[in-house]
């Protein structure tokens, strides 16, 4: 028996997208309609995340065991969905000063991605996995090329067509070797196997293949070459949503991949040292190359690199207190990265820039973004109050509890270099001054979504017992 | 017995006769052969276009509006490939197949609309 | 019968024809074609374990399957991207098209 209700959070992002494209095409070309078609893929989202969290059937699995619904795929697409919300939040600005005529389209593709992205989180099997992937993967390249007239954007897609295209064929190379090794695609099984198979090299092949081609997509160092450059020239709400919804999803099958399917005792010893050498190099280079930039978003993407180096030691250290910490520190970085970017989208599309410098003198102009500014980057950098210092917290004492303490220390050497190249954009915003001096109009709902990003940042330093209870939660059911 | 290979035996060699027939009467009546012209002059190399001069090279660049409809039939085409499948074990996957079936290629025709509406199937 | 190591060697021949063609190549067109060989290295992987396993496996053929309609649409967003992009540069040579910060 197929259980159909597996998908449904998905469904629901389809029928909207598909009813989008199709008001789109019926009535005429309007402000209202815009306006409408904005709503409509608004209230699918929301519908969506609804559905996520009061579906009865966790830990079920459906399709013949290719989707699985469990508590990790609920948070993965919990934090997914969120993020495509603020997404759609900061495309409805963003169009407002940069036009096209294919607006509705856009909302469509972010959609598709976002199933992408959602069913990724549920992939229990190999193929669904690479499937999930592509889909979130072929879109967010058209989202990074969309707008045509604009040189960057046109390079952005393309560079990250080409490397990402290659990506994933190094990842199917990989996961053919596996399929190679244990005649199977489900992540289970596979692990059943590879709990008997002796080490052979396509086991090994396959996994250095694999983790190639997955670091990929969430831009590990050395794999990060992609990354400034999309961010810079993608339109802000995309650069937003590849930093987070992506590499959320992206950390996601990192979890299935590594800690279910290859996870054991001979195996581990063979990802674990790579993962460890890849977090070090992420987490130097990402923040010594953020150091320099003048333009925010590539600050922002070379500011991600560094965080997923952060990220990827809950991972490596393979338990749950690691694991909790990961998850806790992705449901942190979610706001403070979404916050950051919604308020450097509603600021550049008034200001007509994305140059640091140009953000002089906004405490004058709008002194909620400037404060909302303040908050997110000091909790990116991990300054005490704030949620971003409780989930490095959590990571670094995970890895050093187990006997990384280089990797810890390395962490917090750099969190610490970090804090120079985030306090540059708040100390433009708060000290310095600027000739200009009109306000920095912002709506109700942006306000409104900026505060609660803000609140959850602030809130979750200090009292994190709840989030930490639903994660205990996801953990215990997954690993044991 | 004997006389069934023979049959294949005339038939192999009335098949052998046929293109050696064939080669002969080419090398017979062409330009060079027993009967031909002889001719020597560059066009005698050059490309058969019913018998008009050539024009320009072969390299030419192809309207751009080529490459929507090459575009469109490499997408539908492929997504045939999962009809296949589909076919063989038709009967085995009943109605939810056939439903499920129905689902797929209707999104397919969403996206056909969607080219349609947009125009890319117009000829400028 | 051919031994499933042949099918594992001419793979990889052509992954790495593949990956050279994406390396070396700097028009984007035929560094498509590289990333195109690598993913059909895959599928003859894919198809070369099912029959070593016996066919017993028919997710390794279903894989194909998917893994070509995937390529095919990536195909697609790619030559869309690339004529987007030789409208606004004139050329497709991924060393020209610089136009972001370096």
């Amino acid at each position: 028996m197929i259980r159909y209700s597996a998908f449904f959070p998905e469904l629901v992002l389809a029928i909207t997208a598909i009813l989008i494209i199709g008001l789109d095409l019926i009535f005429k070309k309007s402000k209202t309609k815009q306006s409408f078609l904005n709503w409509v893929s608004f209230s699918g989202v929301l519908f969506s995340i609804a559905i996520v969290c009061f579906d009865g059937n966790i830990l079920s699995t459906s399709f013949h065991q290719f989707l699985v619904t469990d508590p990790l795929a609920v948070f993965g697409k919990i934090i997914i969905l969120v993020s495509a919300l603020l997404t759609l939040l900061m495309t409805f600005r963003y169009f407002k000063s940069n036009t096209t005529e294919h607006q509705a389209e856009f909302l469509v593709i972010i959609l598709f991605a976002t199933i992408g992205a959602s069913a990724l989180t549920s992939a229990q099997e190999i193929i669904t996995l690479y499937v999930a992937l592509e889909t979130l993967t072929i879109s967010s390249y058209i989202l990074a090329a969309y707008m045509k007239r604009d040189a960057g954007s046109n390079e952005a897609g393309m560079k990250y067509l080409l490397l990402g295209a290659f990506s994933s064929a190094v990842l199917l190379f990989g996961f053919s070797y596996l399929y190679g090794a244990t005649a199977t695609t489900n992540i289970l099984k596979m692990n059943e196997r590879l709990m008997t198979e002796p080490l052979n090299a396509l086991i090994v092949l396959g996994i250095i293949f694999v983790i190639a081609g997955l670091s990929f997509k969430i831009s590990l160092a050395p794999f990060h070459m992609w990354t400034p450059d999309v961010y810079e020239g993608a339109p802000t709400p995309v650069t937003a949503y590849l930093s987070v919804a992506s590499k959320a999803a992206g950390f996601i099958a990192f979890i299935r991949i590594f800690l279910v399917a290859l996870n054991t005792p001979a195996l581990v010893h063979i990802w674990g040292g790579l993962f460890a050498v890849l977090a070090a190099l992420s987490i130097v280079i990402g923040n010594l190359s953020a150091i320099p930039q003048k333009n925010i978003k590539r600050m922002m993407a070379y500011s991600s690199v560094a965080q997923a180096g952060y990220i990827i030691i809950g991972l490596l250290v393979n338990n749950q207190l690691g694991l909790t910490a990961m998850l806790f520190y992705l449901f942190v970085y979610l706001f403070a990265n979404m916050g950051a970017f919604l308020a450097i989208v509603i600021v550049s599309s008034q200001i007509n820039s994305e140059q640091i410098d140009d953000f002089s003198g906004l405490w004058k102009r709008s002194p909620l973004i400037s404060m909302a500014l303040l908050i997110f980057m000091l909790s990116l950098a991990g300054v005490p109050p704030f949620a971003g210092f409780t989930g490095k917290w959590y990571l670094f004492g995970a890895a050093i509890q187990n006997g990384y303490l280089w990797l810890g220390l390395l962490g917090m050497i750099f969190s610490v270099i970090s804090l120079y190249y985030y306090l540059q954009i708040v100390r433009r915003t708060l000290v310095l001054d600027s000739p200009e001096n009109k306000p920095i109009s912002i709506s109700v709902i942006e306000k409104t979504a900026l505060i609660i990003c803000m609140l959850v940042t602030i809130v979750l330093g200090f009292y994190a017992t709840p989030l930490m209870h639903v994660i205990h939660r996801t953990v215990g059911s997954f690993m044991n | 017995m004997l006389f069934k290979y023979g049959y294949v035996l005339a038939f192999l060699v009335a098949g052998v006769f046929f293109i050696l027939f064939a080669f002969l009467t080419n090398w017979i009546i062409s330009p060079n052969g027993l009967l031909g012209q002889k001719f020597h002059e560059n066009r005698s190399v050059d490309t058969y276009e019913c018998g008009v001069d050539t024009i320009g090279t072969a390299w030419v660049r192809f309207n751009v509006s080529f490459y929507l409809y090459a575009l469109l039939f490499v997408l539908f085409d492929v997504e045939t490939v999962f009809l296949y499948p589909w076919a063989v074990s038709f009967r085995k996957l009943g109605l939810v197949g056939f439903s499920e079936m129905i689902v797929f290629i209707g999104i397919l025709l969403v996206g056909l609309a969607y080219a349609w509406k947009k125009g890319v199937l117009k000829w400028e | 019968m051919i031994p499933v190591q042949d099918f594992l060697y001419l793979a990889g021949l052509i992954f790495s024809i593949g990956v050279f063609g994406v390396l070396s190549r700097r028009n984007a067109i035929s560094v498509l074609m590289g990333i195109e060989l690598m993913l059909n290295a895959v599928n003859i992987n894919l198809l070369a374990f099912a029959k070593f396993w016996g066919w017993t496996t028919l997710n390794g053929p279903v894989f194909v399957v998917f893994i070509i309609t995937i390529a095919a649409g990536e195909a697609a967003v790619a030559l869309a991207i690339f004529i987007s992009i030789y409208r606004k540069f004139k050329d497709i040579n991924v060393d020209e098209i610089k136009y972001l910060n370096h």
